[in-house]
């Protein structure tokens, strides 16, 4: 099938950064160095740093659970942090948001995206919506979608919104406050992907890295 | 990247979602306009102040704000296309409805509505769409730069609605002019919004 220009752009997006990250060029996947977010004079995400290379995983802790969603919109480059800098594959979500989000998958907390469709049609139209979104073939979508639901051994909301998130290849997956047992469910999924788990409450799985955010 | 196929899906999924049916105010605001003259100001004030509103408290509360588009590597030009479309849906439709009901009346009647009916609705339409689109910008801000939203809004509506009022070729003709030049601003200025705004909520 062939494909459109828009998803030429994307995977070459993700296909530069790996060549360049392969050769040395290239470090983190995400890095953070006194990322903040305020509104209104309110500090909604205290600064914090972090080096997530390819292939690592890690969680971020914060204290509470807006600073958490906050945090894990700003790693998937949907909100911008107010000071500080963020780079995703050395995209500036400020400027480039674009290409930022081209090479993150963000995995919302249930609810933030709707429950998984339970009826077989309404779950195609939503694959079939995100792949428009994310300019992948619809058939490649679905074929993906039932590829990842089946590694995962479970279709609920959650395993519902990494395969969606997942439904190209990326560099990062974001996930805002996933279930205790996320780690474990997404080893099987990573293949190199690197993650960031945005949580309040320390998850009882191990991840490379546990970074605390106010 | 001009994302057509994008914006056809959140047009798509939006029309499914909130039922695309003819603005009922706006409707009752061009038959007033046409069939009683003299309420004419009165109804493009309620046109447009429902269009201004209603257009922001709809928007505020459903697929303007999903996290599935802000999620997406989409340029604010390609969600507020889709977005605009969607807002306009309500206002054409209600546009052709009140076209059937002209028609219809004018049968029974016996006679053919006037061209200056079609001028008026017409020219209304343009004011709604282009009221709607500014709104839309407005949903997406607090405070202060919200109200200034609104009264952007409502001006540029009755401005469109005030011109079209004599109902003439002319009229409808520096009516659309505007709409257009308005419209364009508007548009590019909530692609802009669209791309700044960070969905913290």
């Amino acid at each position: 099938m062939p494909q459109s220009r828009s998803s030429r752009t994307a995977q070459s997006t993700l296909g530069r950064y790996r060549t360049l990250s392969e050769a040395g060029l290239r470090s983190a996947v995400l890095r953070a160095v006194d990322a903040t977010f305020a509104r209104e004079g309110a500090v909604l995400v205290a600064p914090f740093s972090i080096d997530l290379n390819a292939g690592q995983s890690a969680t971020l802790l914060c204290a509470g659970e807006t600073a958490a969603k906050i945090a894990a919109r700003m790693a998937a480059g949907m909100v911008k942090p107010t000071s500080g800098t963020l780079l995703i594959c050395d995209f500036d979500p400020c400027i480039q948001p674009v290409q930022a989000k081209r090479v993150t998958g963000y995995v919302p907390c249930n609810g933030d995206f709707g429950a998984a469709p339970e009826r077989p049609q309404d779950r195609r139209q939503t694959i079939r919506l995100h792949a428009a979104l994310f300019e992948v073939p619809a058939g490649e979508a679905e074929m993906r979608v039932a590829s990842i639901l089946t590694k995962l051994g479970s279709d609920d909301d959650f395993a519902f919104a990494v395969a969606l998130a997942l439904i190209r290849p990326v560099a990062l997956l974001v996930c805002d406050r996933p279930p205790a047992t996320a780690v474990a469910q997404l080893e099987a999924l990573l293949e190199g992907t690197s993650a960031l788990l945005s949580t309040s409450a320390r998850s009882e799985e191990p991840s490379d890295k546990v970074l605390s955010a106010r | 990247m001009i994302g057509g196929r994008a914006t056809r899906a959140i047009v798509a999924v939006s029309l499914r979602r909130a039922a695309a049916f003819p603005d009922v105010v706006t409707l009752a605001a061009f038959i007033c306009a046409v069939e009683l003259p003299s309420y004419a100001p009165l109804a493009f004030a309620a046109a447009v102040g429902w269009a201004t509103f209603g257009t922001m408290q709809r928007t505020r509360s459903d697929e303007l704000v999903n996290l599935r588009y802000f999620a997406a590597p989409l340029y604010g030009r390609e969600v507020a296309r889709a977005h605009t479309l969607v807002a306009a849906v309500p206002f054409v439709s209600a546009a052709v409805l009140a076209a059937a009901v002209f028609v219809v009346r004018g049968s029974i009647a016996g006679s053919a509505p006037s061209a200056a009916d079609w001028y008026l609705v017409a020219a209304m339409t343009f004011g709604q769409v282009v009221t709607a689109l500014v709104a839309m910008s407005g949903a997406l801000r607090r405070g202060r730069e919200r109200w200034l939203y609104v009264g952007l809004a409502l001006a540029a509506g009755l401005t469109i609605d005030g011109i079209s009022s004599p109902a003439t070729p002319v009229s409808l003709l520096c009516a659309a002019v505007i709409a257009c030049a308005l419209g364009f601003a508007a548009l590019r200025a909530f692609g802009e919004t669209l791309a700044r705004y960070d969905p913290i909520d």
